[in-house]
């Protein structure tokens, strides 16, 4: 299973370049799609996804040509938008089932078995009969990933699941997330450097609508290996280490002083000790190498 | 603050493209009303004439009430979106918790979007304004142009009106936080309005009905209702008593929604909600996850175009059920419902207050309306919120992203929408049917329930949903949609503007279908062809829903545009061009049917014929012809194949003193042949105008006779198009589908503006009653006097076929049933045919054979019909003349010929919807035996017409219809008393005053009518009636038998109304001859009110009763305008104290009824029982008279029956 994504490109009416002559390939896993707020993720994903048509470029699943036969694709896809809604005053088991059509289970029977499974698993069985427009968010996320589950998808597209879940939900529905990783091609965009720690084995750092990384989490931190320093500085002295130092990021302490860590080749300074790289450090390198 | 608000939402809307488009869409629409009633279109289509200016202040006020109808809609998009724009993009969360008060909060949001509103109703005064300045109108329905006009509309009802539907939209919107909510208020609305002028038509009190209706126009109604063309034309809106209260009403209500809406307003994040909240519950979830194991059961997918089509299917229950619990939806029906409470509680009250029994078709008729305005408004609403419906739930990514193709999506909606349609027919059905029980009436005819309900309106529903969906699919937000919508069809149907006639053209419309229990729904295979057409360009139309269909996130039309030509694709491409080749070439075929395989002219080009053929052929119109004696007729009637073929003989004379040398022969394209037995020229052949011209080789001379012969047959039926009058059962023809002889006057055009255009001379009037000349035809037929007649009639071998005269032999030959019939008397040139599978009830009156042929279900009134005649033959025989038959028939016809009855002589044509299904309460005095009243009117035209026929002159029918009219009434009084006379006379007063309104030349006196139904029947009856009470019945009738005696069944000259006045003026007293001239001579009327009533009781237990009245009366003139002076200037004038005005009168000199009256029940229902009833001589306007009574008195009044005619006959009485 290989998503292959070559010089794709969109100009929103506005100017906006949300992709710019992006290429990337996504094989099986989870890949995690790291990038800050409007660096063109969900744009990337709803064309994947066959909701947004490209200026130019071309997208690939195995055989499919995404642009082309966009039903092919939908058949093998799950997706999970930034936002959604449902209709109101509608059940979860309803809707699934709804869903469950739109995807093409003929069979009322095997409808009723895969909704009653996708349930289970995203632990929504017992609010069933509730109407999901009175869902909290976690479990309105849970239901998003049920519905997505319904047609056994290959590809499966979330676009910042995460965000604003606490931590419980959260965590269930990464490892919900994980477990559908395993055997299918999973993309998840965040902008939360956690979840891609904790998730990916693949990712990439967008911004720009241009991909900027491309790697494993493990190679990432291992290429900062002995690049990253941190020392405590009080906050007054932060201006004249930004000038000085390639601060990439600066964190308060209890006492009001300031962690801060900073990306060099050696050592910049006696002061500085050197740190273990993070993912989050090689995120925020690689934006500021892009500025 | 208030200002801030204000003037933010005041510019936010300058800024705002709808706006813009608001005036310009109801500018150009108001513009295109006013242009097209000056006549700006009159080089495309038939020129516009009016007898009333288009721009006096009444008629600019009704026509921006129309236009208000379409203001109304986007009233909830401009008030209603000004607190809703901050609720939908949650604004209202910061808003709220900004320092500002809740009054000025409101009050400036309020104003702001009601100033809006306001200026974009200008835009419907200044369209109108602009069409009037323009210099393209007809400047003689133009009045001058006046702002004060425009003004007048305005402040009295516009604003007032967009005030009152503003702040309950204003309220309902900012309480619900829901802009829709004010939508649905606007469909209210307009059922409110139905509602109420529903529920006041059958109000007695129309004081207080025109109060109730919040939008004035009932108060309006009340004061201009009587208002003649003078009146129309020159006065302004009247700011009487009865407007100004209803507009303070309406006002004040007004005021206390927005002060309850201030109380109930408060700066919450929540909505109101209506009903219960539910138990809070205290919700703590599993904050402990597990890992799970996903293990999907293999099940299987399938894409196939089966599956699809299933799966539309099953999706479409999900939408149908969101439709159903949408409260929309449910609002909409609930009001459905009480409109078909409503029409069903006032099923049939049509004729004079007598109900009719709720046979199906009728209580279709009546709820029938209602069901298809609804189904029609939600049809064009739900196809939006339908295609919406993920979109606004933003469910629409989930949705896009699936494997379902679009075509079952659009499908789906599809079906839900016709799933919708079918549940409100199957309401509609349950509907007639309770209402039905309700009236206790069980004959339930389900077969026609369904094929009307779920055959022709369902066939008709769908081609709308198809068109609904179309539109809709290309907006995002619904409401735009719908508004869209309605103004595509009001555009569209108004293309006969511009010349465009061809039922092709029109949207959903051609030949329509009508139903009668005589012919079921006889033959709707042009309707079918219609809506197969119709159809096919639905299907076009879904083929392109398809490719504009909205999937995903596009950026724009470009975009959108892509996709069209993207998905442009075989699998949509063939069925859209193979549906639009079938609908073009259903198209042509209907063209070619009608222009090609007929002559076809447009309606302008009809009028340029007219006029051509008044230039062309008047000169001929004295020219002498022969007159026809002798009729004989084969006629065939074919009901299976609806055909006839007529073969035609007539004997004709020259009864004039000169040789004729020519023949003058105007005919339809039903003429086969014609033959003259005497050697002729054909010298001019008008193929155009179907006028023949044949000049005889050896003139023919006075007293000779000539032969004629013709074949007239029908031309072909086809599926497409029906040419033939011929139905399956009831076949109704008479004998005007025969050539005529002579110049037919009729075809020349009437209406003086447009004889203008074309250099015509304007109209000369009818002829005068001295008209020498004129008196050498009767009004009935130019070419005949008094016919022998004799005919076979034939017809299928189930049917019974009639015309007049006597049964003389009847045979079957051939599988068809043959009829002869002869009429042993000389009759007028005016017979029928009719066929039918009939039931006959018979029965004797003397040695006169009466006949009823009916349907085989309608036997509700056959005995008081029976008796109608009886009762009807007797009386006029006694009191004008013998009968001079020996049989009368009637004969059911089906209502889908007309609801009317018509006598020939002694056979009577009689519509099954005018008393064959009435019933009758003999006991509610309200209520008139309209079955017993239109058969004695009809039998008094034996006499009234088949006796006494009047000349082609003015006044004419008071011979005829007036005079019939009185004959019935007189029975009717016989039969049922004095009381049931008031219902006849009050309804008689009512039209005639409302038909003087709607006068297209002049009014005449009536005894120089000019054929004016509202003259001739409804004044007609007054009079004679009047007359009759001052002169006496025995009186008036000696008179009647005494003008009988002169004129029946006489040659040329025939009789005038002259003659007939001056037989009656013989019979009145010196005292009353001016009865005479005010009624039969002149235009009088009179305003006649109690203005005091006052009794005391006397110590012998009697009570004198003290009345101070007014009486005034006038005269009008020709236009409706008053004249209180008599030929010397004499007015008589009185001034009460504290007016300003004086009460003027023409000089009188009248007898006046006073009467006093106390209430008696009898039979549980309270009636008037008269205490005093005399005529008292009147001289002045301001009088006081005193009468004594033997019982306590509780009403008294001036002219308490409204014997005389008076506009305002609600003041003629006073309670004491």
């Amino acid at each position: 299973m290989k998503l292959q994504i070559a010089n794709l490109t969109k100009t929103y009416s506005n100017g906006v370049k949300a992709l710019d002559n992006l290429n990337l390939e996504i094989g099986t896993g989870m890949f995690g799609l790291l990038g800050p707020n409007g660096a063109g993720k969900s744009s990337l994903m709803r064309t994947i996804a066959t909701i947004q048509k490209p200026d130019s470029g071309s997208i690939s699943f195995d055989e499919i040509n995404v642009l082309e036969d966009q039903n092919a694709l939908r058949k093998v896809l799950g997706y999970l938008p930034q936002e959604f809604g449902v209709y109101p005053n509608m059940s979860a088991e309803r809707l699934l089932d709804y869903f469950a059509q739109l995807k093409g289970i003929s069979s009322s029977n095997d409808r009723k078995a895969i909704v009653k499974q996708v349930l289970e698993v995203t632990n929504l069985w017992e609010v069933r009969k509730k109407s999901v427009s009175g869902y909290s968010g976690g479990m309105k996320q849970r239901f998003g990933i049920a519905q997505l589950l319904l047609n056994n998808p290959k590809l499966i597209i979330v676009d910042e699941p995460t965000a604003g879940l606490d931590p419980a939900e959260r965590h269930r529905f990464l490892n919900v997330l994980r477990e559908i990783g395993t055997n299918h091609t999973v993309i998840f965009s965040t902008h939360i450097v956690d979840d891609v720690k904790e998730l990916c084995n693949d990712l990439a750092i967008l911004n720009g609508g241009k991909i900027l990384y491309r790697g494993t989490p493990t190679e990432a931190t291992k290429e900062l290996e002995g690049k990253i320093w941190m020392r405590i500085v009080e906050r007054d002295e932060l201006e004249k280490f930004e000038k000085e130092f390639n601060i990439i990021s600066s964190n308060y302490n209890q006492d009001n002083t300031l962690n801060i860590r900073v990306f060099s080749e050696t050592k910049p300074d006696e002061t500085f000790v050197q740190a273990t790289p993070h993912l989050e450090d090689v995120y925020f390198v690689t934006l500021k190498k892009d500025n | 603050m208030f200002s801030t608000i204000f003037s933010f939402e005041f510019k936010r809307w300058f800024r705002n493209l709808s706006f813009y488009i608001y005036f310009a869409v109801l500018f150009l629409f108001s513009f295109f009303i006013m242009a097209g009633a000056v006549g700006y279109f009159d080089s495309f289509t038939v020129t516009t004439s009016s007898n009333t200016i288009a721009n006096s202040p009444l008629a600019i006020n009704g026509m921006i009430a129309g236009m208000s109808q379409l203001v109304y809609f986007i009233v909830p998009t401009i008030i209603g979106a000004t607190v809703y724009r901050d609720f939908k993009y949650n604004m209202h969360t910061v808003l709220f918790s900004y320092p500002f008060n809740k009054l000025s909060y409101l009050l400036s949001k309020f104003l702001s979007g009601l100033t809006i509103t306001i200026i974009i109703t200008f835009s419907v005064g200044l369209g109108f304004l602009f069409a009037t300045v323009l210099p393209f109108a007809n400047q003689d329905i133009l009045g001058p142009i006046n702002l004060w006009s425009y003004f007048q509309a305005y402040i009295i009802f516009v604003v007032p009106n967009i005030i009152f539907a503003g702040v309950i939209i204003f309220a309902l919107v900012t309480l619900t936080r829901n802009v829709y909510i004010g939508f649905i208020f606007v469909i209210v609305l307009f059922l409110i309005q139905a509602l109420i002028s529903n529920l006041t038509n059958n109000m007695e009190n129309l004081y207080a009905a025109a109060l109730i209706e919040p939008f004035g126009g009932d108060a309006l109604n009340y004061v201009t209702k009587y208002w003649t063309n003078e009146e129309q034309n020159t006065l302004d809106l009247p700011f009487a008593d009865v407007i100004v209260y209803n507009r303070l009403i309406w006002l004040g209500v007004s005021a206390l929604i927005f002060v309850g809406l201030y109380f109930a307003f408060s700066f919450s994040h929540s909505p109101i909600t209506l009903g219960k909240k539910k138990k809070a519950e205290r919700v703590v979830k599993n904050n402990f996850g597990s890992i799970v194991k996903i293990d999907l059961p293999k099940v299987k997918y399938d894409y196939s175009f089966l599956q699809n089509l299933k799966t539309s299917w099953n999706l479409s229950d999900f939408e149908f059920k969101s439709i159903t619990k949408n409260w929309v939806f449910i609002s909409v029906m609930a009001i459905l419902m009480l409109f078909i409470i409503i029409s069903g509680f006032t099923l049939g009250q049509e004729l004079f207050g007598t109900l009719t029994y709720p046979v199906t078709w009728k209580v279709i008729q009546a709820i029938g309306g209602n069901i298809d305005f609804f189904s029609k408004i939600l049809i064009y609403l739900f196809a939006g919120v339908l295609l919406q419906q993920s979109a606004t739930s933003r469910m629409n990514l989930l949705v896009d992203s699936t494997p379902i193709p679009n075509w079952s999506l659009l499908l789906s909606k599809f079906l839900a929408l016709v799933k919708m349609t079918l549940l409100i027919m199957v309401i509609g059905i349950i509907s007639c049917v309770l209402v039905q029980i309700y009236h206790g009436f069980y004959d339930f005819d389900f077969a026609q329930y369904i094929k009307e309900f779920f055959g022709f309106r369902l066939i008709i529903s769908i081609i709308l949903i198809f068109f609904a969906l179309f539109i809709q699919s290309l907006f995002k937000n619904y409401l735009a949609g719908f508004f869209t919508i309605l103004v595509i069809l009001i555009a569209w149907n108004s293309l006969g503007f511009i010349g465009i006639e061809q039922p092709y053209f029109f949207f959903n419309s051609g030949s329509d279908y009508s139903y009668s229990d005589m012919n079921g729904f006889g033959n709707i295979n042009n309707f079918i062809a219609y809506k197969i057409y119709w159809m096919l360009f639905g299907f076009v139309l879904f083929g392109l829903t398809l490719l504009f269909w909205r999937r995903g996130i596009l950026s724009g039309i470009k975009e959108r545009m892509r996709n069209v030509s993207a998905r442009f694709k075989a699998p949509i491409a063939i069925p859209v061009i193979a549906s639009l080749l079938g609908f073009l070439f259903l198209g042509y075929s209907f063209y070619r049917e009608n222009t090609k395989k007929e002559v076809y002219y447009s309606s302008q080009e009809r009028e340029v014929q007219s006029a051509d053929f008044e230039k062309k052929y008047k000169k001929f119109e004295h020219y002498p012809q022969p007159r026809i004696v002798d009729v004989n007729v084969a006629m065939e009637i074919f009901p299976k194949e609806r055909n006839y073929k007529a073969t035609v003989k007539y004997i004709m004379v020259n009864k004039t003193n000169k040789p004729i040398d020519s023949l003058f022969i105007n005919y339809g394209k039903n003429l086969k042949e014609i033959k003259f037995e005497a050697s002729n020229k054909l010298v001019s052949n008008d193929t155009v105008m179907d006028f023949d011209i044949y000049k005889l080789d050896k003139p023919l001379q006075p007293k000779d006779t000539l032969k004629v012969s013709f074949i007239v047959q029908n031309e072909e039926n086809s599926f497409l198009k029906d040419r033939s009058p011929v139905i399956e059962n009831g076949t109704f023809l008479n004998n005007g589908i025969f050539p005529s002889f002579g110049y037919p006057e009729s075809v020349e055009l009437f209406d003086n503006d447009v004889r203008k255009k074309y250099n015509l001379k304007p109209k000369e009037r009818m002829p005068l009653p001295t008209d020498s000349i004129a008196r050498q035809n009767t009004y009935i037929s130019n070419e005949a006097d008094w016919i022998t007649f004799e005919t076979i009639v034939s017809t299928s071998d189930d049917q019974t076929a009639i015309a007049p005269g006597y049964l003389q032999k009847q045979w079957k030959k051939d599988g068809r049933n043959y009829f002869h019939y002869k009429m042993d008397r000389p009759m007028l040139n005016f017979y029928a045919f009719n066929s039918g599978r009939y039931e006959v009830k018979r029965d004797k009156w003397n040695d006169v054979n009466l006949e009823i042929y009916y349907h085989k279900n309608h036997t509700y009134n056959l005995d008081r019909m029976m008796d109608a005649m009886k009762k009807s033959l007797a009386y006029y025989s006694e009191n004008f003349s013998p009968y001079q038959h020996k049989q009368a028939r009637i004969i059911e016809f089906p209502n889908m010929m007309g609801t009317f009855a018509q006598s020939f002589a002694n056979t009577i044509p009689f519509s099954e919807a005018i008393g064959f299904i009435a019933k009758v309460d003999e006991e509610n005095p309200d209520a008139v035996d309209y079955p017993f009243s239109v058969v004695s009117h009809e039998i008094a035209h034996q006499w009234w017409a088949h006796q006494v026929i009047g000349a082609n002159v003015q006044g004419a029918t008071l011979l005829s219809e007036s005079l019939s009219e009185y004959s019935s009434l007189k029975v009717l009084e016989h039969q049922y008393g004095k009381p049931q006379m008031r219902r006849f006379l009050k309804d008689a007063l009512d039209n005639y005053l409302q038909g003087r309104t709607f006068e297209w030349k002049e009014e005449k006196p009536l005894m120089y009518n000019e054929n004016q139904q509202y003259i001739h029947y409804n004044k007609g009856s007054l009079v004679l009636y009047a007359l009759s009470d001052y002169i006496g019945e025995k009186n008036m009738n000696n008179a009647l038998k005494k003008y009988v005696q002169k004129v029946a069944f006489q040659e040329a000259p025939y009789t005038n109304s002259i003659e007939l006045v001056n037989e009656l003026r013989a019979a009145t007293p010196d005292s009353l001859k001016y009865i005479i001239n005010d009624m039969f001579e002149t235009i009088t009327l009179y305003d006649n009110k109690v203005t005091k009533a006052t009794s005391k009781k006397l110590p012998n237990g009697k009570y004198e009763v003290t009345i101070e009245f007014d009486v005034s009366k006038y005269k009008a003139n020709k236009d409706g305008k008053r004249i209180f002076a008599d030929r010397n200037g004499k007015t008589l004038k009185a001034t009460k104290k504290g007016k300003k005005y004086a009460t003027e009168s023409y000089p009188l000199n009248d007898y006046i009824e006073i009467g006093v009256f106390t209430e008696e029940t009898i039979k549980g229902k309270k009636r008037d029982k008269e205490l005093h009833l005399k005529k008292v001589k009147i001289t002045g306007i301001e009088n006081k008279v005193k009468v004594i009574v033997n019982e306590k008195p509780l009403e008294a009044g001036v002219d308490p029956y409204n014997k005389l005619i008076d506009t305002q006959s609600d003041d003629n009485r006073m309670k004491m």
